[in-house]
């Protein structure tokens, strides 16, 4: 059995092995990136599980502020219709 | 002092007619409780996720300064005060970071590093939505 074979759905994660910002080598998340936030939401503005967005937990957590802060600043809707 | 990250939402109409003064509501404040300004500089103009004090659009300040500590309590009753300022986010700037060496806008991940989950997102939004969500709480 190969690298390929596992993950099944998230085989794009597995495949990978590191979080998005882990391999941009983010120290500390910009709230300010509101495009970059937006993709990691659902479209009425909730934020994706760590499982689809496959960040890890460092980052997921700063992610969590960072929207919240970039709710706040009407950057990022709190609630999308 | 620690250096700080500021962000300021301003009226829109009033930026666009005359943007000095209407940045002087900030400076002028921040400078009289001792910051000293590192970078500002015009951030973005665009329409905000929700209306803010009945505004739809706005823009944004961005500024990075030094500041004693402790004057933040006095800089943000003061602000609160302030015309024309809607809205206003100070973080303190984590220590040992570098600054940005100019104010604009800026991706972390550059989009590529999206298309799968973006696309993934999309059709599950379009798709499940509620009911999904529903079934799993």
């Amino acid at each position: 059995m190969s690298d390929n074979d596992k993950g099944g759905k998230f085989k794009k994660f597995a495949q990978k092995g590191k979080c998005r910002f882990c391999r941009a080598k983010i120290k500390h998340m910009d709230w300010k990136d509101s495009q970059t936030l937006a993709r990691l939401s659902t479209g009425q503005g909730k934020l994706f599980s760590r499982k689809r967005s496959g960040n890890c937990s460092r980052h997921q957590r700063q992610f969590k502020l960072a929207v919240k802060h970039a709710r706040f600043m009407a950057l990022l809707p709190y609630v999308a219709k | 002092m620690a250096t700080y990250e500021g962000m300021f939402l301003l009226d829109s109409a009033r930026a666009a007619k005359d943007w000095e003064g209407t940045e002087s509501l900030v400076t002028s404040v921040l400078t009289r409780y001792g910051a000293k300004f590192i970078l500002k500089d015009k951030w973005d103009e665009r329409k905000l996720a929700y209306p803010v004090k009945k505004q739809r659009r706005g823009t944004y300040f961005l500024a990075y300064f030094d500041a004693p500590e402790g004057s933040m309590a006095e800089m943000r009753r003061d602000l609160l005060l302030t015309d024309g300022v809607l809205r206003f986010l100070v973080l303190r700037w984590p220590e040992g970071e570098k600054l940005p060496e100019k104010i604009e806008i800026k991706r972390m991940v550059p989009d590529e590093e999206f298309r799968s989950a973006g696309r993934d997102g999309e059709d599950r939004g379009a798709g499940y939505g509620d009911g999904m969500d529903g079934g799993r709480e």
